[in-house]
């Protein structure tokens, strides 16, 4: 009898060339992937179980999928590295925006009575809804020509993103889940708008918030804004973006085609970000040991290392540590200069030798995350604010 | 013209007297209800409630997808009615709150946000649990029973017993249950602050039920509470009900974001 074909739907952000063929390649069955930009992934795995086996994606879409009854609970004790999966900031020393209700810690557990929630609620192996796997904090990125603009005092803001300054040269990504927390954050830091919780928006903060934009819009003050990775590193080699918010991925695919960008350390703090894995609804069987398998595989070494070589954390660090060199611990991790050149993804060179990764070592990164992520409790009218955005 | 004729005869400024009786004053409180009464009578024979139903279904089913301005003369035409039926339907729309006019004047109907959710389910608590004790001793204990009956076999069936089925017995709860209130101004703050009930409808219309089955049960309970006339022990499981259903509603509404907005009548323009 021949292995059913796993089917995967995600984001470029974690499911690279090189992710895609180390699955391959370890795994004994066939696996599909399918890559798509954000919101299309959320919005197929809302609206189309039946086409997909397993979710790759974001934590802040966990809740959606699980109340339309898309996903299905994953069995913990059927993940044999469960006891060592941390969630991002929830490592010994570090305090940060984990506590926080949109923090991906919030909705992990399966209640008793059905919904998500922060904690274990009953006996035995917890069930989950998504299982956590990698993790980063982001912020924007800009050209080092732009620090000939900047005073020497002048410290890494988030306004930089609305500044004048470089008026038509700013791009964003069209995920509002990402790009409406780090606009917020924008103009709090420029003193545009009076922002109380930039991962809760109001009515009057998201109507005062888009009444800035679409002014700075129509002045134009952004150049194009991108769907996925690969889309915002053309943009950003060329000449019409200088400054914008960009995936880690998307920074060191850039520095590694010689492209000499600064990624920032905002005197705000990072937007932290939580990826995982979902099950179908749908799945069952034989399809199910597959899914599995795959959900294993992801808490191993090899996963783990091609995501730190784009610059993310993992959900279980012992395995990853055992498969990067101590150069690349030490310089993804541990924020020390590198003590050799670095390999990034595709054989190239992401990180010189004598290089520091910005922000320092893990625990002072993540313990700057301000904000998450998130599908906010507006984010209906969010959403439809941010489409009237993109169209005019 | 009927009282020169001498059918009728004036009874002290309240109106007439048919025949020999005498006249009954009436305090301004019964006069007024009389005649509010009166008007009611008087609308349901008007051309606007003909074409009322479907408008307010075709406005409310779109509020968790955007702001929407509404034609008066295009309303017209669709329905097939005079503009100054189409005007009245519209005033009627915006005394339930469902649409407003803005500051050009145009009709439009406002998303429902979060907001919207959070502060009309709050009203709810306040005020259905007090309606539930106010028309329970009005209640016609066969319906109950019947109710009841329904809703233990969609329990037993669930969730093969289905959207329609779950939709038509939260209509029961909800509307019939208070539909013989005699304060019909509680009536009427009621029915404006339900609009969010219009979110797990639609969302039944798209996705499955797994979650309606903990409200369903409590909705057993609290039928059962009224028909052995524990009125108060009903009024708190109902006021729990509509607190616990919260959460749910807004979850439901932030999954109705992903859904592209529907097809809109040719009298109804999205504005964002």
């Amino acid at each position: 009898m021949s292995c059913p074909t796993l089917r995967i739907i995600g984001t470029g952000s974690t499911l690279t060339k090189e992710l895609c063929s180390a699955a391959r390649a370890d795994l004994p069955f066939p696996i599909e992937f399918e890559i798509l930009d954000g919101p299309s992934c959320m919005r197929r795995g809302v609206l189309r179980p039946d086409t997909y086996d397993i979710y790759d994606q974001w934590f802040y879409s966990l809740d959606v999928l699980w109340t339309a009854g898309a996903i299905q609970a994953i069995d913990t004790g059927r993940i044999k590295r469960w006891s060592e999966v941390r969630l991002a900031g929830q490592m010994p020393g570090v305090a940060s925006a984990a506590g926080q209700a949109s923090a991906p810690s919030a909705q992990l557990f399966v209640q008793r009575d059905g919904t998500l929630g922060a904690r274990q609620d009953g006996d035995g192996p917890p069930r989950i809804g998504m299982l956590p796997t990698t993790y980063n904090v982001d912020s924007f990125a800009y050209g080092r020509e732009l620090l000939d603009d900047v005073a020497p005092d002048e410290m890494e803001s988030w306004a930089w993103l609305l500044d004048d300054r470089w008026h038509g040269r700013c791009t964003l990504s069209l995920d509002p889940a990402g790009s409406a927390v780090e606009l917020a954050l924008a103009a709090r830091a420029a003193g545009l708008v009076d922002v109380r919780d930039p991962d809760d928006l109001t009515i009057e903060e998201i109507d005062a918030l888009f009444q800035v934009l679409m002014s700075l819009k129509r002045r134009g003050h952004f150049t194009r804004f991108w769907g996925t990775s690969e889309d915002s590193v053309a943009l950003m080699a060329g000449t019409n973006a200088v400054i914008g918010s960009l995936w880690s991925p998307a920074y060191y695919s850039l520095r590694g085609m010689g492209r000499d960008i600064v990624y920032a350390a905002p005197r705000e703090g990072y937007r932290g970000w939580h990826s995982g894995l979902c099950l179908s609804s749908n799945v069952e069987g034989e399809k199910s040991e597959a899914a599995y398998a795959y959900l294993n595989w992801w808490l191993e070494g090899t996963p783990g290392a091609i995501m730190a070589r784009q610059g993310y954390y993992a959900s279980v660090v012992g395995t990853i540590r055992e498969t990067l060199s101590q150069a690349e611990w030490d310089y993804w991790y541990e924020g020390k200069p590198a003590a050799e050149d670095l390999p990034g993804l595709s054989s190239t060179i992401a990180v010189r030798r004598g290089e520091i990764r910005e922000g320092g070592n893990y625990m002072n990164r993540v313990a700057r995350i301000s904000a998450w992520s998130t599908v906010m409790p507006e984010h209906n009218y969010l959403a439809r604010r941010w489409r009237e955005f993109l169209e005019l | 013209m009927l009282a020169e004729s001498g059918l009728i005869r004036p009874a002290d400024g309240q109106g007439y007297i048919v025949g020999e009786g005498k006249a009954k004053p009436l305090s301004a409180r019964e006069l007024h209800d009389i005649l509010d009464d009166a008007a009611h009578e008087i609308d349901r024979s008007a051309s606007w409630e003909r074409i009322y139903a479907s408008v307010s279904e075709e406005v409310t089913s779109l509020l968790p997808f955007g702001t929407y301005r509404i034609q008066e003369a295009e309303l017209g035409d669709h329905h097939d009615v005079s503009r100054t039926v189409a005007r009245e339907v519209l005033w009627r729309l915006m005394d339930v709150r469902l649409i407003e006019k803005d500051r050009k004047s145009h009709w439009i109907a406002g998303q429902m946000t979060a907001r919207v959710v959070r502060d009309t389910m709050e009203m709810r608590r306040v005020l259905e649990p007090q309606a539930l004790a106010n028309v329970a001793p009005t209640l016609d204990r066969s319906w109950l029973e019947s109710l009841a009956r329904r809703i233990d076999t969609a329990i037993a069936s669930f969730p093969t017993c289905g959207a329609a089925e779950i939709d038509a017995i939260e209509k029961d709860m909800f509307g019939t249950m208070y539909a013989g209130l005699r304060n019909t101004r509680m009536l009427g703050s009621i029915r404006r602050n339900q609009i969010a009930l219009i979110v797990p409808r639609l969302f039944r219309q798209h996705f499955p039920v797994r979650d309606d089955f903990p409200a369903l049960v409590s909705f057993g309970q609290i039928v059962r509470l009224i028909g052995a006339d524990a009125i108060e022990a009903a009024m708190i499981l109902l006021r729990t009900q509509i607190e616990r259903s919260e959460p749910l509603v807004l979850a439901r509404l932030r999954v109705l974001s992903i859904l592209p907005p529907p097809t809109t009548q040719p009298y109804i323009i999205a504005v964002h």
